[in-house]
């Protein structure tokens, strides 16, 4: 039996993390946790660990994400009450930085930042090459370098 | 640092306890699929399991390929099989569907075809599974006006694609005539426009709605969003693009606004990105962009206003910078191609092919009109005409062919059929792939 419950407890928060930080929108963000969980409910495959569980439903809600993300018509914009806001000055920097930067960009940086993957590890992920995450890491700290003037 | 402030900055973003409880109410309402599908998978599974692999393909199909993707084209199937409408053309070169990942290099051709043509997510292998994909353009031929992708698509659980069934590929709209204008610098003298502007009425919840009213579906940046005054849209006061024209400019509320309206958005995916930049360079980044809408269908006017931090003293010695894209063309149709996947004869009828029961096999109109007749009664349409089965071969090389079937009621049926070596034979003949177009080709 499918321990949905369990995985809730274990990567929830990572997968609304992962989600928030593709998406930039509390809304798709709680879309995309329900998806993934429910994805898992309904067809995840026996683990070998709990990093291969944790790594499989970072990566569906990495696809879940790029789905709503890649149609020509979403909208890309997000309601006023639906971002989270930092009074911090430096947060708030780092954020609209962020939110300068493309998806896929934002997916690498937040795996290798936040969850502290490799490389190797993250094009598993998101099903990219190696050499394609170390070239999109590279730009997307370039980017981030120039938006906040300071080195990563 | 930037570790530091992001780690700490995700302590925040977090999952709801309803959101929890709503999704692991879903997850345990949710039924098991229905035993019939979970049946037809374990017979495709078996039937997998139970087939040899099969003499290698013919090179029919390979050259197309070749001149693709020369390093690929030993691991695909050739499929070549076209389906036109709406004035283009989708033919699916060839497929490939080994374990969870199936790939398919599709050619789209026709006068809307341009090198900028992106299928976005409107494409689908018709599969049991829930799946995860990409394409990408791999090629361009400007002259045929002929874009070609590699599709791939992955089962979500991993779980292996059956071989030995057939497949469908289908495309249902893509936009093409992308613009993309970056680090443009925009012909307008922001000096003009240092005074007060008028503002427009806008509402963004359910109990300020007024009539014609713009709706602020919302935005981004590090300002306070709320408030934030829409500027009245006027006559264009610059065109970057087709699709993009700035529609006002001035303060409101002590910001200096740029707005620019991005037309026919639901069909162009027109977007941009604003900045002020000084002559040395140095670029002022909008505190807000703030996005409007008013009206629905053709209708539907989207602006975004950009809200910058500059006095009116200093607007004279920046200009206004952007990039700017869109698609100047949305084609919709119902362009879908089914394949056979490899191994059509299992051991035991390549068995009964050995002992002789099954001779038709070796002949190809034998093969074709077998195929045709089952399909009918799969697919419940009637291809046979009162006077037998109206159909020609357009393609024949000894080795393939490709059967145009005319039905009654004018579709017609495309049917490709390749002759596979067989031990000391001729060759056994099989279907490979086959389409229908529901209106005749001119």
């Amino acid at each position: 039996m499918t321990d949905t419950t369990g995985a809730v407890d274990r990567c929830g928060q990572a997968v609304y993390r992962l989600a928030y930080a593709l998406t930039r929108s509390r809304h798709d963000a709680d879309d995309v946790f329900q998806e993934t969980f429910l994805r898992y409910h309904r067809s995840a495959p026996a683990f070998a660990s709990a990093e291969h569980e944790r790594a499989w439903l970072l990566k569906v809600a990495a696809n879940c994400a790029r789905s709503s993300l890649s149609s020509p018509w979403r909208r890309r914009t997000v309601a006023l009450e639906d971002v989270y806001a930092y009074q911090d000055p430096e947060a708030s920097a780092v954020d609209e930085a962020l939110g300068r930067l493309s998806a896929k960009y934002r997916a690498v940086i937040h795996l290798f930042y936040y969850e502290g993957y490799q490389t190797e590890e993250i094009a598993r992920i998101l099903g990219r090459s190696p050499s394609t995450v170390r070239a999109q890491l590279t730009r997307a700290r370039q980017q981030l370098k120039e938006l906040l003037k300071e080195e990563l | 640092m930037f570790s530091e402030t992001y780690q700490k900055m995700n302590e925040s973003v977090t999952p709801s306890p309803e959101l929890i409880q709503r999704t692991l109410q879903h997850a345990q309402k949710r039924r098991q699929p229905p035993l019939r599908r979970t049946a037809a998978i374990a017979a495709a599974l078996t039937v997998l399991l139970a087939t040899p692999a099969l003499a290698a393909r013919t090179e029919i199909g390979y050259q197309a390929l070749y001149l693709i993707a020369p390093a690929a084209a030993q691991f695909f199937q050739p499929v070549r099989m076209s389906c036109t409408d709406n004035g283009l053309t989708m033919e699916v070169e060839a497929v490939r569907v080994e374990g969870d990942t199936a790939q398919a290099y599709i050619t789209l051709s026709g006068d809307a075809v341009d090198k900028t043509c992106d299928l976005y997510d409107s494409y689908d292998f018709h599969l049991p599974f829930d799946q995860e994909g990409h394409c990408e353009q791999v090629a361009y031929d400007d002259a045929s006006h002929s874009a070609t992708f590699l599709c791939t698509v992955k089962t979500m659980s991993g779980q292996a694609i059956p071989t030995g069934g057939k497949m469908t590929f289908s495309v249902r709209e893509f936009l093409s005539g992308k613009t993309v204008l970056k680090d443009a610098v925009v012909d307008l003298d922001l000096a003009d426009y240092d005074a007060e502007a008028a503002t427009a009425p806008t509402w963004s919840r359910p109990s300020e709605k007024k009539p014609n009213a713009f709706y602020c579906t919302g935005g981004g940046g590090t300002g306070g969003l709320e408030n934030i005054p829409m500027l009245l849209p006027g006559d264009p006061l610059a065109n970057p693009i087709p699709s993009i024209s700035v529609s006002a400019a001035g303060y409101a509320d002590g910001l200096f606004h740029i707005q620019v309206q991005l037309k026919n958005r639901m069909e162009t995916d027109a977007h941009c990105f604003l900045w002020l930049e000084d002559s040395d360079g140095n670029r002022l980044a909008p505190l807000n962009d703030v996005y409007h809408t008013r009206g629905q269908g053709a209708e539907q006017e989207d602006y975004l206003d950009a809200v910058f931090d500059i006095s009116p003293a200093e607007l004279e010695h920046y200009t206004l910078h952007g990039d700017f894209i869109a698609s100047s063309k949305l084609t919709r149709g119902n362009w879908r191609v089914t394949f056979l996947l490899e191994n059509t004869f299992t051991e035991e009828a390549l068995t009964e092919i050995s002992q002789g029961h099954r001779t038709g096999s070796f002949d190809r109109q034998d093969t074709l009109l077998t195929f045709v007749s089952q399909l009918e009664q799969q697919e419940q349409r009637t291809i046979r005409g009162p006077e037998g089965y109206d159909y020609a071969f357009q393609e024949d090389t000894g080795d393939a062919a490709l059967a145009v079937f005319t039905c009654p009621d004018g579709a017609q049926l495309q049917v490709r059929l390749e002759k596979i070596p067989y031990e000391d034979t001729t060759g056994l003949w099989q279907v490979t792939a086959y389409g229908w177009q529901e209106k005749a080709i001119a």
